[in-house]
């Protein structure tokens, strides 16, 4: 009894690590004032790029070495996601483009080409058989040396790759910037009322750039985290599924706070599998269980606008373009 | 004062990486720039920077000659440069330009702001954004036009990358894929009814400000709707009631699904367009759910349905399986353009849209029109369902709307809510998808690359809007410097 | 008295064919208080942003303690140290006073907001301010937040302090308050600059006074060397004659009788206290009074937009000789008792008219219920817009022109024709020749009169006290949602009514004790 619960909440948190990235990342979009509905697409686009990268990096040499298997894939990884942010930022910055459009268009977009190179890469290179890159696979998943030897504890815990623990590092260190230092006081304030802030002397423009940027680039690590982790380096067209929403879906359950996404990520990560753990269900029974991220996200939706507190509210200019002189 | 261009070393050089040199080049002419500077000598630098980048061995007598000159300058003013005319030959001479760069920025940023004003140059914007007030309609679908020119040349550059093919071939492969055939003309069609009838469907609420993201969801549970009455009753009432029957339910089902977020929205403001995305993914595990009861195998995916009695089946008319499809969204075309174009409702849902206060002022009833409006979109998904269920596939998986839901948002925004520029943009993306199928089979690619191809021409499109809407000034002639 | 520390010479500043300010020049000394006296509309918010670089003047020069500056944007004004408090507050809700004042600041050092907090608290000291630092902006009264914008300039180290209408939204407690910390300001050899047009508080506490009228610089006089009717004088010119004629009234019946309506905003200010008043056909009936005293809820509710909270509103249907209440109807139900009301209401694009719909579209506002089909019909209001366009001599490339392409003229042609054509039997409008020129503006009265002679009861909200007192018939004064007086326009100054306007006469205890805040528009 006690080892499956164990493995449930090991399996629970491997399942929210993606989503907690993607959530972090969007959070801190979202606090900008975007919305970006691309970032599902982005996560596509973090893993594939993550894999191309790896593949490439595999088949030019003939040994690997697992820290150059991680850099590579990790810097394309980045490129790839930082791209895509880069599109939307310019898109609905720049060109003051709608921003729920954009986001859509971007996702679909991202899916895309997540699903192209995924199938498509080894046709590129002459080969056939699906992808799978095994020694960057291992390299992400090796787990803390003296996790085994804690026993249950250990493996329940620490049994994770550095990704992992990176998400949960990035939760932490994104919650103390924005609330504790001048830079998180400055964005929030352009998400909250940019003509204020940009009265204030802030360069609206750019937070609004960067925080897109940052943003995406963490939400692609969520991608990355699934290809290299959860699947050891193989991918699937269509593997990494809805998860690009439910994060999206997390942002609004832990009230865009980065630090209660980490246990909401945890929360909807046990929902995805739960199924899988309680005893007896049927296969049907499974699929209305799956339900239950959704269900719960929409009753907290509705209670924060029911209850109209104001903390609890997204930021009051999401979805918005900005343009000084319309103030 | 002179104006000088000062610049943080860290980060230039950082740009100067990640743009591959190109920030590179503009420091350096700046830096160009301020070495006239310094000697008050404001004429044209550009033919003494052309000079420095292509004239051989002259960048040597430049950093030599004008180190010492900077140095000289510096003297006058009071000041001492680091920099040193031997020190910058060497760099030149074993290519390290970059670190003589580094160090007379270092020296102009180290001049003092009584001497050296920098306000002139990073301040004073070069160009100033501003409304359009109007302009032509011609010129803003040529506009348009121009940028879906230009993003089928970006979507051939990259085919032709992906595939080495000459694209003149490429495309032809493309247009083969939509018209080739009659079979395949006649799927390409049914393709566009499908996304064009979701696309009426969502127009209405978009018209009105109301983001529904949850078309997807709502053409699902009206098409759950339609399989549960052809699964369960399917042989035991007339064929022609049991498709009125799937048709009333699938009608309902999807306003079921568009009522809620719309009643809380007006009810209590809730939001919109997360509410409608949620719901998606709550009619996904719905058909999921009835699949596997529906399933005795287990499997995840459903045969064809009372494919020997083809019960609750449209008929087939004229001998083509997908005509009743086409006719019925073809005449939802024209009915949705007079509509919204000359019904009472239309005009309500376009007040609405533009001005709350306008709507309160002349008396209209916000919230009724909000939850009416989103009825009419959740029915028309509704039929999309049925369409899909009863006239396309006659079983049901999680993937029946496959991305139209939120693919219809994009044809419908391209279109500016017009029904009948909808036929033309959802035929766009039909073609575009049909096309890229072929391209896939032919180069034997992935077919997902018609949501990349797709992914572009919308990038394209939404950007190309800001050229209608704003215009680009120059600050200087404005303020007349 | 201290050396110059700013001084404006030749300011102009022009939108569109609009003279906001023209060759305006004054100065203001450290250890001064300067009044910028003026009726709505003169121009001084537009003088005081272009110091604060919200806007950038097409002419003249900006001297900051002497020497010439220039000022592109809101961060040069905090470096010449000029901060300003803008009438519209700029603060985040959600965040802390502290937050909000650290805003934007680029100071190195690490982030402490407990030290944040001690350096408010040692501001707030010095001036007696009384405000926590840690309390969100979201949960303050508007003089808390008030309060949090001075020490918001005050913290980045501001010499020149503008204020904008600071009084609007106070208390006269809470008035107090203010001035004796802006006496406070004054004797650290700070320059205040506060922009008012409150005659009373203008003597209580400032050194000297600048005028404006209509954009144009009029002089500046000390405040111990001057009274309230030299500035009166000064503020709203010399007795200009509009040439209308003005026909006495014939057998005017009371039309629409407003009986002590109540109304409060949802934050519970008291907005409309006690108003009442009488309509009668075939008279203008003026309502004067400073902007934000209640004037646009007063028409919105006659009209069924707002929900009151006491009173009623009486129509006398002269058809059917019925009497009905039109409180707590929606526009739509007024409609069906046969009300015939048509409103123009201030804000021309975001309420009486849709922007991007064309002439025709427009006019279809009013009409497109008629007719028993689900459709609706274009014939006849595209027969009106041809018709206004061509009577009113609107400008147009055609009725199929959306309406936001037009001038502020041609839209409010366009919103007056079509609230004209209905017919009314009473007929509302509020600033009709806000931003039009002289010959536009000529044409709007000449329209209301005609709507005079043909029995309508016209009710016409009004800044410019030259054209109300020459125009309408009696005058209705206001003064923070309260009646202070209703006179008869043939035989009153205006002088009478700007006094009524700002409380001073009459029954002012009363009215001060009344002068909760009124438009709370923060």
């Amino acid at each position: 009894m006690l080892s499956t619960i164990a493995s449930f909440i090991n399996a629970a948190i491997i399942q929210g690590i993606p989503l907690l990235f993607g959530s972090i990342g969007e959070i801190i979009t979202e606090k900008s004032g975007n919305l970006n509905l691309g970032i599902p697409g982005i996560m596509y686009v973090g893993g594939i790029s993550g894999i191309i990268g790896g593949y490439i990096y595999e088949h030019s040499v003939e040994k690997t070495v697992p820290i150059l298997c991680i850099l590579v894939s990790l810097c394309a990884s980045l490129i790839g996601s930082a791209l895509m942010s880069l599109i939307y930022a310019f898109l609905t910055q720049t060109l003051k483009a709608n921003q729920n459009v954009t986001g859509l268009a971007l996702t679909t977009f991202g899916v895309g080409v997540g699903n192209f190179f995924g199938g498509s890469l080894l046709k590129f290179f002459n080969e056939s058989g699906s992808i799978s890159l095994l020694d960057t696979g291992l390299a992400y998943k090796k787990a803390l040396p003296f996790a085994s030897k804690l026993g249950l504890f250990g493996n329940t815990f620490l049994s994770f790759g550095f990704l992992a623990y990176t998400a949960i590092i990035i939760a932490i260190v994104s919650s103390i910037i924005l609330n504790k230092t001048k830079v998180g006081l400055n964005l929030r304030a352009i998400g909250e009322n940019p003509a204020t802030a940009d009265a204030a002397g802030i360069n609206v423009n750019r937070y609004k750039y960067l925080s897109t940027l940052i943003g995406g680039m963490i939400a692609g690590l969520g991608g990355l985290y699934f290809v290299m982790d959860y699947t050891a380096g193989a991918w699937t067209n269509n593997g990494f599924g809805d998860r690009g929403w439910l994060a999206i879906a997390i942002v609004i359950f832990a009230l865009w706070k980065p630090k209660s996404a980490i246990l909401s990520s945890f929360i909807f990560g046990g929902l995805y599998i739960i199924c899988v753990y309680i005893p007896g269900l049927s296969s049907s029974s499974k699929e209305i269980i799956k339900m239950l991220p959704y269900l719960v996200t929409i009753i907290v939706l509705v209670v924060i606008s029911a209850r109209k507190k104001k903390e609890h509210q997204p930021p009051q200019s999401l979805g918005l373009t900005y343009f000084r002189e319309e103030r | 004062m002179i104006p000088i261009s000062k610049r943080k070393i860290g980060t230039s050089i950082l740009l100067s990486i990640i743009t591959f040199g190109i920030y590179l080049i503009y420091w350096e002419y700046m830096l160009v720039k301020n070495t006239k500077s310094i000697k008050k000598d404001n004429s044209s630098c550009i033919g003494e920077f052309l000079c420095l980048a292509f004239v051989p061995f002259y960048s040597l007598y430049w950093w030599f000659t004008r180190g010492k000159q900077v140095k000289d300058q510096f003297t006058i003013n009071g000041c001492t440069a680091t920099g040193n005319e031997t020190a910058y030959l060497i760099l030149e001479i074993f290519g390290l330009r970059i670190v003589s760069i580094a160090i007379m920025q270092n020296d102009f940023n180290s001049l003092p702001s009584e001497i050296a004003d920098d306000s002139s140059m990073t301040r004073e914007p070069l160009f100033h954004i501003a409304k359009r007030p109007a302009i032509e309609w011609w010129k803003a679908w040529l506009i348009r036009g121009g940028a879906i020119i230009a993003s089928l040349i970006v979507c051939a550059f990259i085919i032709v990358i992906l595939t080495k093919q000459n694209p003149l071939e490429v495309y032809a492969a493309m247009v083969k894929g939509s018209f080739g055939t009659p079979r395949k003309f006649w799927a390409m069609l049914q393709n566009l009814a499908i996304l064009l009838c979701i696309s009426l469907a969502v127009t209405p609420a978009f018209k009105m400000k109301f983001w529904n993201l949850g078309a997807e969801g709502q053409v699902l549970f009206g098409g759950l709707c339609s399989m549960v009455l052809m699964f369960t009753v399917g042989d035991k009432i007339p064929n022609w009631l049991l498709i009125a029957s799937m048709l009333a339910a699938s009608v309902l089902g999807g306003i079921l699904w568009g009522l809620f977020p719309a009643v809380l929205k007006a009810k209590l403001g809730t939001n919109e367009s997360l509410f409608t995305l949620m719901m998606n993914y709550i009619a996904i595990q719905l058909v999921a759910f009835a699949i596997m009861v529906w399933v005795p195998s287990g499997s995840s995916v459903m045969g064809l349905v009372n494919s020997t009695t083809k019960a609750g089946w449209l008929p087939d008319l004229f001998g083509q399986k997908y005509l009743i499809n086409i006719l019925i969204v073809a005449v939802l075309t024209v009915v949705m353009f007079i509509y919204l174009k000359y019904s009472k409702h239309g005009y309500e849902i376009s007040v609405v849209g533009e001005s709350e206060n306008t709507a309160r002022y002349i008396g209209i009833n916000v919230k009724k029109v909000i939850v009416r409006t989103m009825i009419l979109s959740g029915a028309l998904c509704g039929l999309a369902g049925f369409l899909l269920v009863s006239g396309t596939n006659h079983t049901i998986s999680k993937e029946l709307a496959g991305g139209n839901g939120f693919t219809a948002i994009m044809v419908s925004w391209l279109a500016k809510f017009n029904p009948l520029i909808m036929v033309l943009t959802s035929f766009l993306i039909a073609f575009l998808q049909k096309g890229a199928g072929e391209i896939a089979t032919n180069f034997k690619l992935n077919t997902s690359i018609a949501d990349i191809l797709t992914g572009i021409i919308i990038f394209f499109i939404i950007g190309c809007e800001f050229f209608i809407n704003y215009q680009i000034k120059s600050t200087k002639s404005k303020e007349g410097k | 008295m201290g050396s110059p520390a700013i001084e404006l010479r030749n300011i102009t500043k022009t939108f569109g064919s609009i003279t906001a300010n023209k060759n305006v020049s004054l100065t203001v000394n450290s250890g001064e208080i300067l009044s910028l006296l003026g009726e709505n509309g003169s121009g001084k918010t537009t003088l005081m942003n272009m110091i604060s670089g919200i806007y950038f003047p097409d002419a003249g020069h900006i001297f900051i303690d002497g020497k010439e500056v220039v000022i592109r944007s809101p961060k040069d004004a905090f470096d010449y140290k000029i901060g300003m408090i803008h009438q519209h507050f700029k603060l985040v809700d959600i965040f802390t006073a502290a937050e909000n004042i650290v805003l934007g600041l680029k100071e190195k050092g690490k982030f402490d907001i407990k030290d944040i907090e001690k350096k408010v608290a040692e501001i707030s000291a010095k001036y007696g301010f009384d405000i926590d630092p840690a309390k969100k902006i979201y949960e303050m009264s508007v003089s808390e937040k008030q309060t949090v914008e001075i020490i918001k300039v005050l913290y980045r180290g501001a010499n020149i302090l503008i204020l904008d209408e600071p009084t609007a939204v106070l208390t006269p407690q809470e008035t107090d308050k203010l001035f004796a910390v802006l006496r406070k300001m004054k004797e650290d050899g700070k320059a205040i600059v506060i922009i008012t047009h409150k005659l009373h508080e203008v003597l209580a506490i400032s050194d000297k006074v600048s005028v404006l009228r209509k954009g144009e610089y009029i002089g500046t006089v000390m405040t111990s060397e001057t009274d309230e009717s030299q500035l009166t004088e000064m503020m709203v010119g010399k007795k200009i004659s509009l040439n209308i004629n003005r026909e006495e009234p014939e057998g005017a019946q009371d039309r629409l009788e407003v009986k002590g309506i109540d109304y409060e905003s949802i934050d519970g200010v008291k907005i409309l206290d006690d108003v009442s008043f009488t309509a009668r056909s075939g008279e203008i009936l003026g309502i004067a009074g400073i902007s934000g005293s209640g004037q646009k809820e007063l028409l919105e509710s006659i009209a069924g937009l707002r929900k009151l909270d006491g009173g009623e509103i009486i129509y006398h249907n002269p058809k059917t000789g019925t009497s009905d209440n039109l409180r707590d109807r929606t526009p739509t139900q007024i409609k069906e008792l046969g009300v015939r009301l048509s409103f123009v209401p201030e804000d021309r694009l975001g309420m009486g008219l849709v922007g991007n719909m064309d002439i025709i579209d427009n006019m279809m506002l009013r009409s497109y219920k008629k007719g028993k089909t689900a459709f609706v019909e274009r014939k006849q209001p595209r027969d009106l817009a041809e018709k206004i366009i061509s009577d009113l001599e609107v400008v147009t490339p055609s009725a199929n022109t959306p309406v936001r392409r037009l001038s502020g003229g041609n839209i409010q042609k366009v919103l007056l024709g079509r609230e004209i054509a209905a017919a009314p039997t009473v007929l509302m409008v509020a600033y009709p020749v806000r931003g039009l020129d002289i010959n536009s503006s000529y044409l709007i009265y000449k329209l209301r009169n005609e709507q005079k002679a043909n029995g309508v009861s016209v009710i016409f909200v009004g800044e410019d006290l030259d054209v109300l007192v020459e125009l309408c018939d009696r005058i209705v004064v206001l003064s923070s949602g309260r009646v202070t007086g209703i006179v008869d326009a043939r035989n009153t100054t205006k002088e009478e009514i700007g006094l009524l306007m700002t409380g001073t006469k009459g029954d002012s205890l009363q009215s001060e004790f009344n002068q909760i805040r009124k438009d709370k528009k923060i």
